[in-house]
């Protein structure tokens, strides 16, 4: 099993080298200048981390705003019909058309800075919250609901005793969604709005032609995707261990 | 109508023929009525947020729908149809490969997963670096966003396929390929079109935001021009046809779906199993 995938990392380590040795160097670079460029932006010079933490910044703020705003709309959405029928149109339009349409009239309201990337992250994270939540509280067994009512319990009570615990699954779920788009989000309002974050260091060193230094800021974001990915699946099992595997999937998880 | 309705389902039995009920249980007056509000609210108070209002809008539609919007949308579907018919060429054989092959499967599939959970469009500017900013450009990044749900999604479906069928096709001496043909595709169709639609949803992500970063062709770029240069009304344009289009094709999407998995139709399997 290990050989084979060694084997296939050796083959793309080969036909990289072999495709980039020919090239210029302002438009491939070989995996032995990747690494000294990784080597110079980690350690030597540390210009990785300024950018780092601007990005995760962006995500850590994107994503739980999202969570602020989605699971309190969502419930909402799934106790009231008339919340839902007045906010689904909006839902349903924003959540089909790709929202980076939105991008350039974003930058002419909120400018380039981190305001800007916080919205973006909400719009691309705060829809599958939305969505997640709605179905959860849509799915909680009406005969729960009935016995909270008839010992009078009130809206609030029946909240956070029964619709809370019901749904969690589903919200944890789509908290999990939203991570994987926040991230996303991330890279496309720092890829376009070319000033902050590991995208912004992206543009820097594309418009500079130091190619082999552009590799980095991509492949960072590839690795903390994948780790993001990761924790937020360990996350779910940590919140709600009950349910499990296939559960998860089909709640979209 | 006035019958006393028993048990606990009392209030849900309330007769539904009233002219008065029948509007407020009509989701769409709340949908219409929301909307109607939005737009106005927006003709009131757009100037204020340097927007321009619903009725400049619709007077700007029609001369910008037929000047800027249709020759820009062409050269965006133009990559797009191109690219993402490249991604269900490529995407769906290597992930039945995945599936029917431990060797190309151990090979492929780290990688198939990490570039599947990494946003690819941070990949956009080396395309750009590679390729140009011309056709090639938006092909590969159509691709690139494309075909990786579609591999994946193919991959887990084919995978997910009853062994017990499997097995009655080995033991009547079915080759690989009438296996493939007769059993694993139409089994693995409804992941297959899992992975086309959010593949879809993904390459026309992809495609406007090489257009916004280009900003040469194409409706992003269109968009992008509009706002810069506080044409708001045109912008709304383009924008509103995005998103009539992208229902368009993703209703499109779902049609094909039904009709080509009617024949096999399986209960209790969720239309969206795999959206991550």
């Amino acid at each position: 099993m290990w050989l084979v995938r060694i084997v296939t990392f050796l083959i793309i380590l080969g036909i990289w080298q072999l495709w980039a040795q020919h090239k210029q160097k302002a438009i491939a670079a070989t995996p032995k200048e990747f690494v000294q460029a990784v080597w110079h932006q980690l350690v030597t010079d540390g210009t990785f981390f300024g950018p780092l933490w601007s990005s995760m910044e962006a995500f850590v703020l994107g994503v739980g705003l999202s969570l602020l705003i989605g699971i309190p709309v969502g419930i909402a959405m799934g106790r009231w019909r008339s919340v839902e029928h007045t906010i689904d149109p909006y839902v349903s339009f924003l959540y089909a058309i790709p929202h980076v349409a939105f991008v350039p009239i974003m930058i002419v309201w909120l400018g380039f800075r981190l305001e800007f990337r916080l919205a973006y992250v909400v719009i691309s994270a705060v829809f599958p919250v939305i969505i997640n939540t709605m179905t959860g509280v849509k799915a909680v067994d009406e005969q729960l609901l009935d016995a909270g009512k008839s010992f009078c319990a009130d809206e609030k009570t029946l909240v956070r005793t029964v619709i809370l615990p019901s749904a969690s699954p589903y919200i944890v779920a789509g908290g999990r969604q939203a991570m994987s788009a926040a991230w996303v989000g991330v890279v496309v309002a720092e890829v376009l709005s070319t000033q902050d974050g590991l995208g912004g260091l992206i543009n820097k060193y594309s418009d500079e032609f130091l190619t082999a230094d552009m590799y980095v800021p991509i492949i960072g974001i590839m690795v903390i995707a994948v780790t993001i990915q990761f924790f937020a699946g360990w996350l779910q099992r940590k919140l709600t261990p009950w349910t499990n595997a296939a559960q998860r999937e089909r709640e979209g998880g | 109508m006035s019958e006393i309705a028993t048990g606990a389902s009392l209030p849900k039995t309330a007769d539904g023929t009233g002219l008065a009920h029948r509007l407020r249980h009509n989701p769409w007056v709340l949908r219409i009525a929301s909307v109607a509000l939005l737009l106005i609210a927006w003709q009131l108070f757009g100037n204020r947020y340097s927007t321009s209002f619903p009725t400049d809008v619709a007077r700007a539609f029609p001369h910008s729908f037929v000047h800027d919007v249709v020759p820009a949308l062409g050269d965006t579907l133009k990559g797009f149809f191109a690219g993402f018919a490249a991604s269900i060429v490529i995407g769906v054989p290597i992930g039945l490969l995945m599936a029917r092959s431990r060797l190309v499967e151990l090979a492929l599939e780290p990688y198939v997963n990490a570039l599947y959970a990494t946003p690819r469009l941070a990949l956009i500017p080396v395309l750009i670096l590679w390729l140009g900013i011309d056709f090639q450009m938006r092909f590969a990044v159509v691709l690139v966003s494309g075909v990786f749900p579609i591999i994946l999604n193919t991959y887990l479906g084919a995978k997910e396929v009853d062994r017990n069928l499997l097995d009655a096709g080995k033991a009547y001496a079915a080759g690989e390929l009438q296996i493939l043909r007769t059993i694993v595709i139409p089994a693995s169709l409804p992941f297959i079109f899992a992975g086309f639609r959010l593949g879809l949803a993904r390459s026309f992500i992809g495609i406007i935001v090489a257009e916004i970063e280009t900003s040469v062709l194409g409706i992003g770029n269109l968009i992008n021009q509009d706002a810069k240069t506080l044409r708001f009304d045109g912008m709304w344009v383009a924008i509103i046809t995005l998103g009539v289009l992208s229902i368009i094709f993703s209703t499109f999407l779902k049609r094909t779906e039904a009709w080509t998995t009617r024949p096999w139709e399986r209960k209790g399997m969720a239309p969206w199993p795999f959206r991550r």
